[in-house]
């Protein structure tokens, strides 16, 4: 919005052609989600204890788990407000991919919005029941893949593998919508697992955005996807801004989520912020850098397959506890602990990630 | 008496450096220490954002 404000000004005063610059708008978006979550959160959280929507915690999880009963959930719905108005502000409104991946976000936030309140306010301990909310999830996963598929250019559905310049698949539109709603129902289901511990989803999430934001200006700008050997994505590069909006949503959450966490994020967020790290990822064309980069999320993903499929084959559980962060915890390490070394993990896998941009 | 005073001194002092003062105020070790983390990345976005704006 404020950018068509600009290019109207930049007719006049020729400053305001500054912003048309994505860097810029992006670190604004980034300021301004931040500074809407610091302003509306403690009221919201303030509301949301005196509306008594508090968290039930899984009586069969780690015993200090127990005092986090009652804290305040769907804080979610403070980081999807954030990332929208900052977006919406500071975004390209004509760029279709903004849309989209506007669309998916809140789409996927109204099905943990959904399952969130039937859970927390009507005290359905069931929620949506798994059946109806991979239903939905997959609706959206498949409305938005079909979307881009038939939307993109052939070199947007191309298949990218990091480190080698000439290697690529063409997908095709079937390979494309399936992979697409893989890597965004996928994503969306990943973050949900991972977050059990305080601050333990909301940071990667932030670093993998940031991590996808660079990737996003990359391949939207001509001069540096030539030069660094990625195809040229026109338009993928006002993500950044996207992605700038959700890391300062995300940092500003985590000044409230830090342990012992003072409100959760629930399914509201958990959801949304996991598909709309998807959806970018597939826009930007770096599925497999978003799986190396987000390796916390799926390797906590893969832990609860692995216990379910194990328990159910064998009769024996291969983890003390399901998702990994609860085996840690049950070997005796403090929670802080573990949130604070995957941290670190994904900071390393962020890294590696983002070498990929000049290792090829 | 006078090192009764100094000891009180040195306490006020204490306090006030932020870090002990803000967990004065009720807040946990943690929580101090990932708001300073968060404070220092704005800060560090704003050191990187002067490569680009100028």
């Amino acid at each position: 919005m404020l950018l068509l404000l600009t290019q109207l000004l930049a007719q006049e005063v020729r400053t305001f052609n500054v912003f048309s610059y994505i860097t810029l708008r992006a670190v604004l978006g980034t300021l301004t989600s931040l500074a809407i979550t610091f302003v509306i959160g403690p009221p919201m959280i303030r509301k949301l204890t005196a509306y008594k929507i508090g968290q039930a915690v899984r009586d069969d999880g780690p015993q200090t788990h127990l005092t986090k009963a009652g804290t305040p959930t769907m804080g979610g719905a403070l980081i999807l407000v954030s990332i929208t108005i900052a977006t919406l502000l500071w975004g390209d409104l004509t760029n279709r991919f903004v849309w989209v991946v506007i669309a998916v976000t809140l789409g996927f936030g109204t099905i943990g919005w959904i399952d969130d309140y039937r859970k927390v306010v009507h005290r359905n301990p069931k929620g949506l029941s798994a059946r109806t909310k991979f239903m939905w999830q997959s609706l959206l996963g498949f409305a938005a893949a079909g979307f881009l598929a038939y939307s993109g250019t052939p070199a947007q559905t191309e298949f990218i593998v990091p480190f080698f310049k000439q290697v690529s698949y063409p997908l095709g539109a079937v390979g494309f919508v399936i992979l697409t709603y893989l890597v965004i129902v996928g994503g969306s289901n990943a973050v949900n697992l991972t977050d059990g511990l305080d601050g333990l989803a909301i940071m990667p999430t932030v670093m993998v955005s940031s991590a996808l934001g660079v990737f996003a200006y990359v391949a939207g700008n001509a001069v540096f996807s030539r030069y660094l050997g990625f195809p040229h994505i026109p338009g993928a590069g006002e993500l950044t801004v996207f992605c700038g909006a959700l890391a300062g949503a995300g940092l500003g959450f985590l000044w409230f989520n830090a342990y012992p966490a003072e409100v959760f994020m629930g399914d509201v967020g958990a959801l949304a912020l996991g598909a709309a790290l998807g959806s970018i990822a597939v826009i930007v064309r770096q599925e497999i850098v978003f799986f190396v980069m987000g390796g916390v999320f799926v390797v906590e993903t893969l832990s609860v397959m692995l216990q379910v499929a194990s328990f159910k084959l064998t009769g024996r559980r291969i983890f003390r506890m399901a998702p990994l962060h609860h085996h840690y915890e049950l070997k005796g390490w403090k929670e802080n602990q573990v949130v604070v070394r995957f941290w670190i993990i994904t900071m390393i896998l962020v890294l590696f990630g983002l070498s990929t941009l000049k290792l090829r | 008496m006078k090192a009764d005073n100094l000891v009180s001194v040195e306490a006020n002092l204490r306090s006030k450096l932020s870090a002990r003062g803000t967990r004065k105020h009720g807040r946990s070790q943690n929580q101090v220490v990932v708001r300073f983390w968060i404070i220092t990345m704005i800060l560090v976005l704003f050191g990187l954002s002067t490569l680009k704006l100028r």
